[in-house]
């Protein structure tokens, strides 16, 4: 049966495989759900307790997704969020899924994909403005904004995604090494599966990343991240957020360096969500820093000081520097 | 794939409105029940297994997302 886009207009790319040399999506029907939880993976998980979804999925070539880029473009995303992990990426994305005008794509398995594929880059920066594309589809009237949060790894493909989007600006969201280390021990994110994110030890196998301690791999990995960030610094599109700046400078310095505007009442809006705890919205955020730091071994301390420390400073002196 | 089975899903997925209607229902042997009805108001015929089929299907696929 022919694929005709308008049967695609209330479905979202539920995953991309590959299958005997060629790449496949599988679509999920959304129906009336907005992406308001704190990660794609959660707003899948709902939709994928419903026995239709279960029963009734597209299956279409990953090419399809370029027919939907050139026949029916979506909103042009105003910005994209990169991090460490563990920083405030999540109270920044929740901030803006609290308005029905904004959509917000967080931490998406079938970007990730995209990005990751054995694939050249050229073909990966086609596919990932395809993906992107079918994400960004307007569904609600309301909608008139597109955000993209990525996995904390992508920032390690930070120059290919830039080049793929050459006029979109992103925020890089970075906070004090040992709460991000003692974040991450207290429940390991997956870039912390030892050998699952490749780019992040590129020199080393598997066995060799096992030789580390569980404290040296997670900052050794934050290290990567925030050099990665650190290595883009010069770039117009950019922008350096300290977790301490949060929620505060959201507005003065986030939605400006993004160019989006929200009226009284939808920053009134903003504000509760700024007050809940963005990984578990109904529950009121309470700050932890202190307490995460306290908790921190003198191993953590001691590595997050050699490994992290220093990327950190410089994250900060460029920060307050352009400021 | 059932054949009359996978010309019933060609048929959904043209139709919003059976979409809208069949995601509706959250209980599944309820769903499973609607299915077969609606399947042969439309003259196909096929029972149960090959919806569960469909439905363990997705649950695989879900789960494969990350392979």
């Amino acid at each position: 049966m022919d694929l005709r886009i308008e049967d695609f207009r209330d479905w979202a790319p539920l995953r991309i495989y590959e299958q005997s040399g060629s790449f496949f999506v599988d679509w999920v029907f959304l129906g009336k759900k907005r992406f308001t939880e704190p990660f794609f993976e959660d707003t899948l998980h709902i939709l994928m307790r419903k026995p239709f979804n279960l029963a009734f999925r597209h299956q279409t070539p990953i090419e399809f997704l370029g027919e939907i880029f050139n026949e029916s473009p979506g909103l042009q995303p105003k910005g994209f969020i990169f991090h460490i992990s563990r920083c405030g990426s999540t109270l920044v994305s929740q901030m803006f899924a609290s308005l029905e005008k904004n959509i917000v794509i967080s931490e998406a398995t079938v970007i990730d994909k995209v990005i990751r594929a054995a694939v050249s880059d050229e073909r990966k920066k086609v596919w990932l403005r395809w993906v992107v594309n079918a994400l960004a589809q307007k569904r609600f009237e309301r909608e008139e904004n597109f955000f993209v949060k990525f996995d904390s790894w992508s920032v390690l493909d930070l120059h290919l995604i830039e080049s793929a989007y050459p006029k979109i600006p992103w925020i890089f969201l970075y906070r004090d090494p040992v709460e991000v280390i003692v974040s991450n021990l207290r429940q390991p994110g997956a870039q912390m599966i030892p050998g699952t994110i490749e780019k992040i030890f590129p020199e080393l196998n598997l066995f060799e990343i096992l030789q580390f301690s569980t404290e040296e791999r997670f900052a050794r990995t934050i290290a990567a991240f925030a050099e990665s960030g650190l290595a883009n610094k010069e770039s117009n599109l950019g922008k350096f957020i300290n977790y301490d700046q949060l929620p505060e400078i959201f507005s003065s310095e986030i939605c400006a360096h993004f160019n989006v505007h929200f009226d009284e009442d939808e920053a009134a809006a903003i504000g509760r969500t700024a007050r809940s705890n963005a990984k578990s919205p109904g529950e009121t955020f309470v700050p932890d820093g202190k307490e995460k730091r306290k908790e921190a071994s003198e191993k953590v301390l001691s590595l997050a000081e050699d490994l992290v420390l220093p990327l950190y400073e410089k994250l900060e002196n460029y920060r307050l520097l352009v400021q | 794939m059932d054949e009359e089975f996978e010309k019933f899903r060609q048929i959904v997925f043209r139709d919003l409105e059976l979409q809208n209607t069949l995601q509706s229902i959250s209980e599944h042997d309820v769903f499973v029940s609607r299915v077969i009805e609606l399947g042969n108001e439309f003259g196909l015929k096929f029972g149960e297994s090959e919806v569960l089929q469909a439905m363990n299907d997705g649950r695989r696929v879900f789960i494969e997302r990350w392979i």
